[in-house]
């Protein structure tokens, strides 16, 4: 199920729109929870029925069906040397057991393993010096942060904040109490602030997820943009205000921004690079 | 014989994430006819005018409805068969049910229409039943076509049983609405003005169009009569395929939510339409021009990766004018459980306009009830929605009787019957004018 962050009310998972106040739902990730995938890799034992030219039996639900069928006609699943389910959990080689094998397809790619965890985890028995901090033994922290695009068309693709850097030469701002990277190639002009879906505010770069709104961080907090080749930065008259190293900039005022610069939203503090 | 009617099937999304509990899929169903034989075909007619002449049709209306009804006999086919029958609170049956062959001597006919009297529609509506059922062929597309601009009187229940009789024989009614100045609703305590402006009722001739498998329509001002008589007409011609009936069986496990119909017209088709493990919808009348669209929403159960067949699609169908019954098309409704896929954005834009149809149909309800605050903020979510979708006059005017609702506490009488007609009407290219809401049989 997902809650419509607009009225929370809950809608099935796959919904495109809000049932009750129609906000757009079909960019809000529904996490999939893994269940044990069933077995629905099929035993060998069915290829001996179709090579009779009779009826298929399927694998899942036992409903003969007619061999010209592709898929089941009572439950769906296919009919034909069935792909092996593709486990949730990261297995990094199949072990083929005995009966697995022969006509059964290569099998499926399993959905590759979160980046999060390819770096392997130090066992607490190694050898480490006492001084290194806790959060050095911590996994990596979350991948890929879901995109923030509550309430726009689907094809429009906003800076994902990412942990790891953009590509070299894109400009980004980098928010340093998290190390997240805003990768801001493409734009000529951009908001940074707050999703705001019942007034229609969208920015760009929405802080919101990153201690926004504890930082002080306004809706429409300030605007950047690109002249040539030339980025400048502009406060939108902010509660907060915003800072360029240490001087405060003067709401609605265009201030060239350069690279390496250090710019305070409230209290966010955010580092510039144009390349 | 295969190929004369072509079923599309496309998802909103062609992948879904695997082993999630429940999630829901779009389906769009695209029912058009198609093929060489098809291009050719003109089918006859058999149709009825009925026309309101009462006294609020004077000036622009009865002007303009003469000259469009006379427009309309000189584009008709000299195998056509017409009828015109005009009422007050008396019927006339001023050109009985001919070919139109001579039109300029029926066109003479039109011009001695008078503006005078009441309206009891169940008079005229008789005569026409009466006109089409003479020459009624199953070759033909029979049709009876009313325009009104006020509130028929005394007789509501005779128009729903004659209407209802000409369901069951085959001859369905378009119920066209002139006008939208009309009365406004009545202040709570205060009785209802009557007698003035368009106060036809949307309701009662929706009612007339579900009875008899027709449908109904608004004509917001009287210059606009001839381009509906024109559709309607080239919509009748284009009728190449009948009695469509479509059934989509579900595989196991998967559960239907929600069936809309979206083209030509948005409806909603759930309550008839939902079995336990079928879909059936009755299409009825497919015309070349504009086809016929359904959009499906069902609940797919959890599943491992791997493509599964979600559904099996299939429309039965004639095709009377080359002589063929009973045809079949089907189509596999297949999607793949893994990664989830992108949105597809023509289905996507689809479904958010049945979205904004509901919020406004919904908002409609509300502001009936006396949930101002309700609809005004259902008003203001369509106008999103169909601004997304680059619908900036539809959004406009959601706006707009979000403000009088909020102002004045209730909508303007003519911005409720424009929002309720447009909805209806979403999913078609602008200045379209197809003709009006289908009926649920």
């Amino acid at each position: 199920m997902i809650t419509c962050p607009n009225c929370h009310t809950e809608n099935q998972a796959g919904s495109a729109f809000c049932d009750n106040c129609g906000f757009a739902l079909a960019n809000e990730s529904s996490t999939p929870q893994a269940t044990a995938p069933s077995p629905a890799a099929a035993s060998p034992s069915a290829s001996p029925l179709r090579a009779q030219k009779e009826m298929i039996k399927c694998a899942v639900c036992g409903t003969e069906n007619d061999p010209s069928n592709t898929y089941c006609e009572n439950c769906g699943s296919p009919l034909t040397a069935p792909a092996a389910s593709a486990s949730n959990s990261p297995l990094p080689l199949p072990t083929p057991t005995a009966s697995a094998t022969p006509s059964s397809p290569a099998p499926a790619v399993s959905t590759p393993p979160p980046t999060a965890s390819a770096p392997a985890q130090p066992a607490p028995n190694v050898n480490l010096p006492d001084e290194i901090p806790a959060s050095m033994l911590n996994p990596a922290p979350p991948a890929v942060m879901p995109t923030p695009v509550p309430n726009v068309r689907p094809k429009i693709i906003l800076p994902t904040p990412s942990n790891q850097p953009p590509p070299a030469g894109h400009p980004r701002l980098v928010l340093v109490s998290s190390g997240t990277y805003f990768d801001l190639d493409g734009y000529s002009e951009l908001l940074i602030g707050r999703v705001d879906p019942t007034s229609d505010i969208f920015p760009e770069v929405d802080l919101t997820a990153h201690g926004g709104d504890e930082g002080g961080v306004s809706r429409r907090h300030a605007r950047i943009t690109l002249a040539g080749n030339q980025y400048f930065v502009e406060d939108l008259d902010s509660s907060n205000g915003s800072w360029l190293g240490t001087s405060r900039l003067v709401a609605k005022t265009r201030t060239p921004l350069n690279h390496g610069d250090q710019l305070r939203l409230g209290k966010l503090v955010l580092n510039f690079f144009a390349s | 014989m295969p190929g004369e009617l072509n079923l599309q099937i496309r998802l909103l999304r062609d992948a879904v994430n695997a082993n999630v509990p429940q999630q829901l899929a779009y389906i769009l169903l695209d029912a058009n006819p198609t093929g060489a034989q098809i291009q050719g075909i003109q089918m006859p007619l058999n149709l009825a005018l009925v026309l309101d002449h009462s006294g609020s049709m004077n000036g622009a209306k009865i002007q303009n409805l003469r000259e469009a009804t006379k427009t309309l006999l000189q584009q008709m086919q000299p195998t056509d068969l017409i009828s015109i029958i005009t009422f007050d609170d008396q019927a006339e049956v001023l050109a009985r049910a001919q070919p139109v062959q001579n039109a300029a001597q029926l066109m003479q006919l039109v011009d001695t229409i008078q503006d005078r009297g009441g309206t009891q529609i169940s008079l005229g509506l008789q005569q026409a039943l009466d006109q089409v059922r003479q020459n009624f062929d199953p070759g033909r597309i029979n049709k009876i076509v009313l325009l009104t601009d006020g509130n028929t009187w005394g007789d509501v229940p005779a128009c729903q049983a004659l209407a209802q009789q000409a369901g069951q024989q085959g001859i369905p009614i378009i119920a066209l609405g002139l006008g939208l100045t009309s009365v406004a609703p009545a202040a709570p305590g205060m009785p209802a003005v009557v007698g003035m402006g368009d106060d036809w009722d949307p309701k009662f001739l929706d009612g007339l169009a579900q009875a008899s498998g027709g449908s109904s329509d608004l004509i917001d001002t009287p210059q606009k009569i001839v381009s509906v008589f024109q559709n309607i007409l080239r919509t009748a011609q284009a009728t190449v395929v009948r009695n469509a009936d479509l059934i989509l069986r579900l595989v196991q496990d998967v559960q239907p939510r929600q069936v809309w119909q979206t083209l030509p017209l948005i409806s909603n088709l759930s309550q008839r339409a939902i079995g336990p493990r079928e879909i059936q919808i009755t299409l009825g009348d497919i015309d070349k021009n504009m086809g016929k669209q359904i959009l499906a929403e069902l609940i797919l159960p959890p599943k491992p990766a791997g493509k599964n067949r979600i559904a099996l699609a299939e429309i039965t169908y004639d095709v009377p004018a080359v002589g063929l019954a009973q045809q079949k098309v089907r189509a596999e409704i297949v999607i793949e459980y893994g990664a989830e896929s992108e949105l597809n954005p023509q289905v996507m834009n689809i479904v958010e306009r049945v979205s904004a149809h509901k919020l406004q149909t919904q908002a409609l309800s509300d502001a009936q009830a006396g949930n101002v605050a309700g609809a005004t903020q259902k008003l203001r979510a369509a106008a999103t929605r169909l601004l997304n979708i680059g619908e900036t006059q539809a959004a406009q005017d959601a706006m707009q009787e979000a403000n009088n609702l909020q102002q004045q506490g209730q909508m303007s009488s003519a911005g409720t019957k424009r929002l309720n007609y447009n909805t209806r009407k979403l999913t078609q290219p602008l200045d379209s004018n197809a003709g009006g809401t289908p009926a649920q049989p």
